[in-house]
């Protein structure tokens, strides 16, 4: 009778000790984009764009994304681009799996991790302009001084400063249904990288001296509020 | 004859062989300042700072205790932390331009208890390096600092505070809707960034070059607004030495 106890404890230790594996092995779990909203960056021949799934992993093993197991199942609307993977010392690997945007529509993006299938919702939809207003001190759209117009049919515009400005100021407001995120200019002539990052459907913000012939990058993030997909502006400031 | 110049040929080519294994190998040498300058955070108080080490070989692994001060009562080695990075990339629809690339370094943390000099020792592979450290005492970096409806006193000027150390707080008794922070930066110094962080108002400023003065336009600022910060980095132009100050706005 104490052998078996003995023989029946010891199978139980077994199966804890297996159970514990196998949980072990399950934590190092992957973390992925389940649906993602990509907006093109133009109209016309300007519609095209790029997107990415992000992917997080625990632990440092081998990878468990494979590349030829990566499908996208419209790939007139999203086709793959490339697997980039980067591993951690401290434990943990990101994957960016990058896609090139052709039109609009719906793919499923799959991919092995291990054993199990991952699938991610890629929504790809039309080019808006997200900005209602866009004024800058100095700068004009012939004679209207809202630049927005600049951004009917595609995301980024490059424009001129007539004069140098003293204090400089960059008046934002957001189309219905957007929200300014992130406000950015690079000049290198003054040699600085300004950020304003910041919530907001309308504002005034001051970037101060700006001499003309900068070459300045104005970057302004829009997100939508409904699907959370983002559209990149960007103005060249010559 | 023919012999002898074949086996010279021979002889020469291993030679090269040689010499090419051997520039691959010294190639892989890690890369760190050979002599760096820090400041202290306060005058008569400490300071902490970082040794930057990268470029070593994927595999190489720095010990602690491999990592030594010269001179403990002015640099302590405090800690050290590895920084791996393994990137790999496959590119779709093209010929397989999957290729790894991997960034091994890593960062000791040195704790400074007084001005002067210590060499800071590290060994990789079966080579010892030296980086000598060098601590100055601490020193204002800027001349000028006002921010809207802010007084040191009777003064707008807020620099006097940062006499005596980098870290100070202030009080904003009333809200400014359209705040401005203005930094001047004391001679022999650039500002290379500005960081105002409020709750959901951050503005950032950053400046490779370096700069003798900014403004940041916080926009509005409420008064007794607390976790508030303003984090500014001077850089020396003689030394490259960098201060960190900030300034909490309550």
């Amino acid at each position: 009778m104490r052998k078996i106890h003995k023989k029946l404890s010891y199978l139980l230790l077994t199966a804890l000790m297996l159970c514990l594996m196998v949980d072990t092995s399950a934590a190092a779990s992957l973390n992925y984009d389940r649906t993602c909203t990509f907006y093109l960056e133009g109209t016309g021949k300007y519609a095209k764009g790029t997107g990415i799934i992000g992917a997080f992993e625990d632990g440092s093993g081998t990878p468990s994304i494979i590349r030829t197991s990566l499908k996208s199942s419209a790939p007139s609307v999203a086709a793959l681009k490339y697997l980039r993977s980067e591993t951690f010392g401290g434990g943990g690997r990101e994957y960016l799996i990058g896609l090139t945007l052709k039109k609009p529509g719906t793919t499923k993006v799959t991919f092995q991790s291990g054993k199990k299938t991952c699938t991610s919702t890629v929504k790809v939809l039309s080019y808006k302009n997200p900005l209602s207003v866009v004024k800058l001190s100095g700068v004009k759209s012939g004679t209207n001084p809202n630049l927005t117009g600049l951004l009917k049919n595609k995301n980024y515009a490059t424009v001129k400063m007539s004069s140098t400005q003293k204090k400089a100021v960059l008046t934002l407001k957001a189309a219905p249904g957007w929200t300014i995120t992130y406000v950015s200019y690079e000049n290198p002539k003054r040699g600085l990288n300004y950020a304003i990052m910041e919530e907001t459907t309308s504002d005034t913000f001051t970037l101060g001296y700006f001499p003309t012939g900068s070459n300045a990058k104005l970057r302004i993030v829009m997100r939508n509020n409904a699907n959370f997909g983002t559209i990149d502006c960007l103005y060249t400031i010559k | 004859m023919k012999k002898l110049w074949k086996r010279m040929t021979g002889l020469l080519f291993i030679g090269c062989l040689f010499a090419l294994i051997l520039s691959v190998t010294a190639g892989a040498e890690p890369l760190y300042p050979k002599t760096q300058y820090y400041y202290l955070n306060e005058k008569g108080g400490e300071g902490q700072g970082q040794l930057t080490i990268s470029g070593l070989p994927f595999k190489q692994k720095l010990a602690k205790s491999s990592i030594k001060s010269s001179n403990p009562a002015v640099a302590k080695v405090s800690g050290l932390s590895q920084s791996l990075v393994t990137t790999e990339e496959d590119q779709f629809g093209k010929l397989p331009t999957s290729g790894i690339q991997y960034k091994n370094g890593y960062t000791v943390e040195l704790s400074f208890t007084r001005p002067g000099t210590s060499k800071i020792s590290f060994k990789s592979g079966n080579k010892t390096y030296t980086s000598t450290v060098r601590v100055l005492p601490y020193t204002k970096p800027l001349s000028s600092l006002t921010i809207s409806g802010i007084k040191n006193g009777t003064t707008t000027n807020l620099a006097g505070k940062f006499a005596k150390g980098h870290w100070v707080s202030v009080k904003q008794p009333k809200t400014q809707n359209n705040g401005q922070i203005s930094i001047k930066a004391a001679s022999g110094w650039k500002i290379i960034s500005a960081y105002y962080m409020a709750e959901g108002r951050n503005r950032m400023l950053t400046s490779e070059r370096g700069l003798n003065s900014v403004t940041l336009f916080a926009g509005r600022m409420p008064a007794g607004e607390s976790f508030r910060t303003l984090t500014m980095k001077f850089r020396n132009s003689k030394n490259g030495a960098v201060i960190e100050c900030i300034c909490q706005i309550n």
